[in-house]
């Protein structure tokens, strides 16, 4: 089930809250949203939820018996174990196939295999599930009181198809002691409203932009840039999109969820960037791939070493597929060359061209990230400057360019905190006509909803 | 709300030390995880030889389903009823194949749709579960025999397939489009 189906908005969430508002005592609280989980993973794909259901049953088990074991060596062992079945679980539907073409690709054989679709969620749960047990290994956290109170964490529905990736560290004194009021309802139906609009209104139009031109076989400059341009905006508006809905979702079910996206393309810097988007997967990979590495506390090589290991590995979380990886050494490659070139540069670019740099570097990065073939990629990037493009513009990129304009002026304006806000003022002032404004919104979100064809949200995917 | 001396009573760990004479608590819980691997070994395997289908280019199977005079005796539709019915674009698969009976009053339909992958699929067949709940509310206050078909329809997604079988030969066309992939 999709946060923007109409199924999802007028029949799914009322009943759920209806009931989880109506029923008294934190307990059956627990078990609607328990259920409420089930039914809406059960509804895309009943088969996987034996596996998420797996999943949340070894990992609870596996932080219990290591918790309880006072021999070290041993729990390590534990650990280990642990991570190894969940990544390969991981492997088995993610990986297997990328893996079987590559190694067919070295040795130029070709390797049949069956393609098998990734269960909803799968990383995303599986990396909110292993964080758990690390750090009750760690001693972060204590282990869950009792099965309920993980398998509420571990399913829930507002934060299992595309994250963020909430830690059990987090939300542990909310899954045990939450209020849930109208106040949370009204500031988690805002989140939602804002949430549904960025994607149904904006993301979804700007996605059938850069399918227009990723499918054009010969591209002029201009519309180059226009597809770049609409599928920066698109990937943001989708998933920050995505992550507002959650976190909103989760303020009417009586938690606080910490926020994902903090208008990443105002940054000034890759690694600025880098704190603003996707904040949760960022932090999981420093917490428990980067710092167990030896973080920035080594010697150069062994840093340089660490940062390409994180970003590869970053990369190859979003797909299996080599443009990923491709995509994440670049990353990795941009952050080594700002902390050993540019902050050790005696003096420093404006703010102004510092953010135009950060947007252009990040740009060229998600043509990496849409294109499978690395072909596919630098003839994009060539077209972008001239190169093997059709011109510098034509007629139908000048037509493309007027239809769209609109959408592309309001998608930058989204992506900047100034809607905020002005979203605050208003609502300081004029309490009623926030309230109208979302109202507004939602009635031309459902349009568009209606009207739309049916889009999953990008990162549903990873 | 709890009393403090209620809420420090919350034990954090359900897996206790089992009494003198009982069996040792490691090798219990090497058992547990053993059964657990164990049980993860067999699902696995078994989505996978359910799940997977061989790669098999959409005319052909339009050929083989429109062998079928069942199939053929429908209104072939193109991607305009596509995106009215599934709401799904068709330059997002890669083909399909999609009749539907002329009348309104009928709910005799069939698509299949090839997807670029095996999660697009995931994801259009549930914009094809989508329809079929659709259908069922239009139909469900009056129509006694769509209803019927409706509840017998096969709707679901096989490696980069998605199938929508409903009408009195569904059965017929699912068992011939698995035999194919």
């Amino acid at each position: 089930m999709n946060f923007s189906s109409v199924l999802f908005v007028f029949c799914f969430l009322p009943v759920i809250l209806l009931l989880y508002y109506l029923i008294p005592g934190k307990r059956a609280k627990d078990i609607i949203l328990l259920c409420a989980s089930l039914v809406f993973y059960a509804f895309g794909q009943p088969v996987y939820m034996i596996l998420m259901l797996f999943s949340m049953l070894f990992n609870y088990f596996m932080a219990a018996d290591l918790n309880a074991n006072p021999d070290q060596a041993k729990k390590t062992a534990s650990l280990v174990f642990t991570i190894v079945v969940n990544l390969f679980i991981l492997g088995f539907f993610k990986y297997y196939g990328f893996l079987l073409d590559s190694l067919g690709g070295i040795f130029r054989v070709s390797i049949s295999h069956p393609e098998l679709s990734l269960p909803i969620g799968l990383s995303f749960y599986t990396f909110r599930n292993m964080s758990y047990v690390i750090d009750v290994y760690k001693g972060k956290t204590g282990p869950a009181p009792n099965l309920m109170v993980f398998a509420v964490y571990s399913t829930m529905f507002p934060i299992m198809t595309a994250g963020p990736i909430v830690r059990y560290a987090d939300i542990q004194e909310q899954l045990m002691h939450r209020t849930v009021n109208l106040s949370g309802i009204g500031m988690g139906l805002e989140l939602f409203i804002k949430g549904l609009a960025k994607k149904v209104i904006l993301a979804d139009n700007l996605a059938l932009l850069f399918a227009e031109v990723s499918a054009s076989a010969e591209r002029t400059v201009l519309f180059t840039w226009l597809g770049l341009i609409a599928y920066t905006l698109e990937i943001y508006l989708d998933f920050s999109g995505y992550s507002d809905m959650a976190i909103g979702l989760g303020k009417m079910f009586g938690f606080d969820f910490a926020k994902n996206f903090d208008y990443p393309y105002t940054s000034r810097s890759v690694t600025e960037f880098w704190r603003r988007w996707h904040i949760s997967l960022g932090s999981w990979f420093r917490d428990y791939v980067y710092i167990p590495l030896g973080g920035n506390r080594v010697s150069v090589p062994a840093h340089v070493r660490n940062i390409l290991i994180v970003w590869a590995l970053t990369g190859l979380w979003h797909g299996a597929s080599w443009n990923f990886v491709l995509w994440g050494i670049y990353y990795g490659l941009l952050l080594l060359f700002e902390k050993y070139v540019l902050d050790r540069m005696p003096y420093s670019l404006p703010v102004w061209s510092r953010r135009l740099l950060t947007i252009f570097a990040v740009m060229i990065g998600w043509v990496f990230f849409s294109h499978t073939g690395f072909g596919d990629s630098f003839r994009f990037i060539g077209n972008l400057f001239g190169i093997g493009a059709a011109g510098a513009a034509n007629g139908a990129a000048l037509y493309y360019l007027k239809s769209n304009l609109i959408l592309i002026l309001l998608g930058i304006v989204t992506a900047t905190p100034y809607p905020q806000k002005w979203y605050t003022q208003l609502v300081r002032r004029i309490p009623y006509a926030a309230v109208a404004a979302d109202i507004i919104l939602l009635i031309i979100s459902v349009a568009f909803m209606v009207s739309g064809s049916y889009t999953p949200f990008m990162y549903q995917q990873f | 709300m709890k009393s403090p001396e209620k809420q420090r009573s919350i034990r954090p760990l359900s897996i206790k030390r089992p009494a003198r004479g009982g069996k040792p608590y490691f090798e219990r819980n090497g058992v547990i995880k053993s059964l657990m691997i164990a049980f993860l070994i067999i699902f696995l395997w078994l989505i996978y030889t359910s799940n997977s289908a061989k790669d098999i280019p959409m005319p052909d199977i339009a050929s083989f389903m429109q062998s079928n005079t069942t199939v053929t005796s429908l209104a072939e539709r193109g991607r305009s009823d596509l995106k009215r019915f599934y709401s799904l674009d068709d330059e997002q698969t890669d083909g399909y194949l999609f009749y539907k009976a002329v009348s309104p009053m009928s709910v005799n339909e069939m698509l299949i749709i090839k997807a670029p992958s095996a999660d697009q699929a995931a994801d259009f067949a549930e914009a094809a579960m989508a329809h079929l709940d659709s259908q069922k509310t239009v139909f469900g206050s009056y129509g006694t025999d769509q209803m019927a078909l409706l509840n017998a329809a096969s709707v679901g997604s096989k490696g980069k397939y998605v199938y929508y079988f409903c009408g009195p030969e569904a059965d017929l066309w699912y068992d011939s489009f698995m035999s194919l992939i």
